[in-house]
């Protein structure tokens, strides 16, 4: 066989796909786990791509048997996307007047047949002797939802256990149909009355949630996966649920920070952490006491490389660019030369360490070569991605078929390292392809954003960009700037776009304590996903910049400020507001 | 072709030559002014201005502006015009939206029982050397495009099919002159099997037609990684085709999600939804152009009449409560 023909193995998977064993072997990390593992409500938030499916995939029963010899829980997934939520008939439901009723016997149902789903994969979570009181609890709660209705009640067979899941299944899937297709989906031309069976958590999840810990031990999570696309109605029914704090079942819902509303149908919220837990799963920290992105990088691509029979470490398969590394070494040293001429103990290496990219870069700029700066090495590549792991596959599979297609065909040499050329043109690529993509209004979430709002968002972070470029470049004595903070309150016009950049991952939230000690104000950063697209050093990050809500209008009118001739980066800052630029130390601003 | 008078008309003038050939043609035929329902489409009402005109003289009837982009507005117009009072329809959908097509062939499939006959008039633009903006001879290469943009993707309203959680995700997709769109939605789809192809080979409506299709299949073919990629069979040119074409293809995927995005011409598209009216499980997914190119297309050939009666007594649509 070719060697051009071995698998990739940065191939991207879907997790929900995954079989158990395929999962588990490419499970990594158990941090996050522990995390969201528990009795608790847990809303988990994080940008596509940062591991939340696979998460959930790692949470379902199959994978935890695999993993422990005891398990505790039971997990119920539950994928949104995949169902018939998504369609534009529970769009216009929402001004139906029978809505919630409707939503919460939709949701029951689809909650409760993928429960019956995992009881009959796995027979034996069921005991002997107890199956039978399951069918009559069924049974029983069935023909209570048919009781009021004009539809006669499903009697199950007196038969085994395998063929009463198969009926419960089958039962539940015709009552959906006969939900949805027959009446949800019409009642927008036909405002007929509904007289088919109604199912409520009461009457019929709850109690049966409430058995199988009683009589199996273990405690059911539903895995509600993109809760985003919930369609309002269900997402208030759902949040009804979780503010009851039912100690059978735990909700654990994913986000991609689009969901609709924290409203129950009381018209109270639920609340963080009095009802549910939050863990946002990638921050702009890539790095806390709990958990570390890089290292947990570094365990997926070696099980990867591993499982493809590549024996190299995530450091050697990635190495840094030797050449760029002595060039910088030799600057350092002339620096430091340099510095202990103006400064005195321990100045000197802090200012070193300050400028030293910015004044290599400046050395390429000088020889015309500024687009020569190489971005490579494994850490470098882990920071790029910005907590997102799939842009690091994405971006490891490209490099690997480059580095692959330089084998000759005949050849039985194997990859067993990427070129730092090789990894350098890949990232410049895709940050580019990154920037463009964000006024492509079709592939972005949140469908109430217009294409001119996207506009608005690529003009900002396009300007913004190009400021901490032109600081990069500048003589200034912090150059590593790839934050800012309003000095204002920002408008409502620039909150949204704002808002839009923060959902699409493009900025990320933080907080700076205010300079007078009294309070907090949000910080946001760029992703550094977008660095190679500026030029800008990944490495460390060292201030912000103060913006006020007027400039921040310009960015997002006008784009970028620039008078220089393209390509040419300007050196000397042109859109400052005040005559001078607020800066902060790192520790100072909260990271 | 005659019409009974009592024949409702439904159509748009658009900024196309070949909005009004249908509307003319019905009423030369024994259709009644006063059977005449149409609407502008918001966006489009500076564009078509000359069209409206000859509607305006060719009947007086009344023309709500309608927004494509929402729904809402849309099936209200289509509720609202098929009114109980008529037995026989006609429906121009040579320059209607996709959208609205499915929407006026739901409606009067909901209303089946009541309706004696359902017809479609399909106008092509002028062959060789006017067309399409894709295939018309001497267009610059940046005019040479259909719709650009995409406000949104959606399943439209009354196909929503019958979608199984555990079930793998079929996409058929009958290509058209628009690669860029069919490929955002069939990344939207995130289809696990996609069946795709140009139409049969000699069914286009128009010269050209059929290569610039099979251009948009190659290129989408080499885009776009789906483990398992296949072929199907449609006409361009023939509603019954397309509809016996998917009639043999579809029941291979029976327990499978299956979406079909019918981006070739009305024909097909009718075919498709005609289909999905009787195959309840199968979604029609529609992706929403945020415009249309003014050069569209030129010229105009006589319109053509299709019978679809009896596909629309074969829906399978729960009917409505006519009693309310």
């Amino acid at each position: 066989m070719s060697q051009h023909a071995e698998p990739n193995p940065f191939e991207l998977v879907t997790a929900s796909k995954l079989s158990a064993q395929e999962a588990v072997s490419l499970w990594c990390d158990d941090k996050r786990l522990d995390r969201v593992n528990g009795r608790e409500n847990c809303f988990i938030n994080g940008l596509r791509g940062t591991g939340k499916t696979m998460l959930f995939r790692i949470l379902q029963y199959d994978c935890q048997k695999l993993l422990n010899e005891n398990v505790s829980f039971l997990s119920v997934y539950v994928p949104v996307r995949d169902t018939e939520l998504l369609t534009t008939e529970f769009d216009v439901f929402q001004d139906d007047a029978l809505k919630f009723m409707l939503s919460e016997s939709h949701l029951v149902l689809l909650l409760t047949k993928q429960l019956a789903s995992v009881l009959t994969k796995h027979l034996e979570l069921v005991p002997q002797d107890r199956r039978q009181a399951l069918q009559q609890l069924a049974q029983d709660r069935v023909s209570m939802a048919f009781q009021f209705s004009s539809v006669e009640t499903y009697i199950f067979k007196r038969s085994t256990y395998e063929v009463f899941l198969e009926e419960f299944s089958s039962v539940l899937e015709r009552e959906l149909l006969r939900l949805f297709n027959s009446f949800i989906a019409q009642r927008f031309y036909d405002k007929a009355s509904y007289q088919g069976p109604v199912f409520t958590f009461d009457t019929l999840l709850g109690p049966i949630a409430d058995w199988i810990p009683s009589n199996t031990g273990k405690t059911i999570y539903f895995l509600v996966d993109d809760a985003d696309d919930l369609p309002e109605s269900h997402t208030i029914t759902l949040n009804t649920w979780i503010a009851r704090r039912r100690s059978s079942v735990a909700f654990k819902v994913s986000t991609m920070y689009l969901y609709k509303t924290y409203e129950t149908k009381g018209r109270s919220a639920i609340q963080h952490p009095h009802d549910f837990f939050l863990y946002e799963v990638a921050t702009r920290h890539l790095k806390d006491e709990l958990e570390n992105y890089v290292e947990l990088l570094r365990q997926i691509c070696e099980s990867r490389l591993k499982l493809k029979g590549i024996d190299a470490s995530a450091k050697s398969f990635f190495p840094p660019d030797l050449v760029q590394e002595a060039k910088v070494k030799t600057l350092e040293a002339k620096l430091i030369a340099e510095y202990s001429t103006i400064h005195s103990g321990r100045a000197i290496k802090d200012n070193v360490y300050r400028h030293l990219t910015s004044e290599y870069k400046k050395s390429l700029l000088a020889r015309r070569t500024s687009g020569t700066y190489i971005y490579a090495g494994f850490e470098t590549l882990a920071e790029l991605s910005s907590g997102l792991v799939r842009d690091f596959i994405i971006c490891a599979q490209r490099m690997y078929d480059s580095q692959r297609r330089r084998i000759k065909p005949a050849s039985a040499e194997r990859v067993t390292a990427i070129d730092a050329s090789i990894q350098s043109d890949v990232v410049k690529k895709y940050a580019s392809e990154l920037l463009l993509d964000i006024s492509n209004a079709s592939q972005r979430r949140d469908r109430s954003a217009t294409p001119e709002e996207w506009g608005q968002v690529h003009r900002f972070i396009e300007a913004l960009g190009s400021v901490f470029k032109d600081k990069m470049y500048s003589s200034d004595s912090e150059r590593r700037v790839f934050s800012f903070a309003f000095q204002d309150e920002p408008d409502p016009d620039v909150s949204r776009v704002i808002d839009l950049a923060i959902a699409e991952g493009y900025l990320m939230k933080g907080f700076i304590s205010r300079k007078e000690g009294t309070g907090r104000r949000n910080l946001y950063m760029l992703t550094r996903r977008l660095a190679p697209a500026f030029d800008l050093d990944v490495s460390a990050y060292s201030g912000y910049l103060s913006l006020t809500s007027a400039r921040a209008r310009s960015f997002m009118d006008r784009g970028p400020e620039r008078s220089e001739s393209q390509g040419a980066p300007q050196l000397q800052l042109s859109f400052l507001d005040s005559g001078d630029w607020p800066m902060i130390a790192i520790d100072e601003a909260g990271y | 072709m005659t019409f009974a008078q009592d024949t409702l008309f439904l159509g748009l003038p658009s900024f196309e030559e070949r909005s009004s050939s249908g509307l003319r043609q019905f009423l030369l035929e024994g259709g009644l002014k006063e059977n005449v329902r149409c609407a502008l489409i918001k966006e489009e009402s500076s564009q078509s201005r000359a069209q409206t005109e000859v509607w305006k003289d060719l009947c007086s009837a009344e023309m709500p502006v309608i927004d494509r982009f929402e729904v809402k507005d849309l099936w209200n117009w289509v509720w609202s015009s098929i009114d109980a009072d008529h037995e026989s329809f006609v429906i121009d959908v040579s320059c209607m939206p996709r959208e609205l097509i499915g929407l006026v062939l739901f409606a009067l499939s909901v209303r089946r029982d009541s309706i004696t006959s359902v017809n479609i008039l399909y106008t092509r633009p002028g062959d060789d050397p006017d067309g399409y903006a894709t295939t018309r001879p001497g267009l610059a290469e940046e005019d040479r495009w259909l719709s650009k943009g995409v406000f949104t993707t959606r399943s439209i309203l009354g196909y929503p099919g019958i979608f199984l959680t555990e079930g793998e995700k079929v996409l058929i997709a009958l290509a058209g002159h628009e690669p860029e769109r069919l490929f955002q939605l069939i990344e939207v789809v995130e289809p696990s099997i996609l069946a795709i192809s140009s139409e049969a080979k000699g069914t286009s409506t128009i010269l050209g037609a059929g290569t610039v299709s099979e251009g948009v299949v190659d290129y989408l073919r080499q885009r776009i990684q789906v483990p398992q990629m296949e072929e199907v069979t449609f006409s361009a040119n023939s509603i019954d085709d397309t509809y016996k074409s998917l009639e043999v293809k579809c029941p291979a995927y029976a327990n499978k999600n299956l979406t079909i995005a019918a981006m070739n011409t009305k024909l097909a598209f009718v075919g498709s939804a005609l289909y999905a009216l009787r195959e309840r499980r199968i979604r029609l997914t529609y992706l929403v152009p945020l415009k249309y190119n003014p050069l569209y297309s030129a010229g105009t050939q006589a319109p053509e009449l299709y019978d679809i009666t009896v596909y629309i007594k074969s829906a399978q649509t729960t009917q409505v409560q006519l009693s309310q």
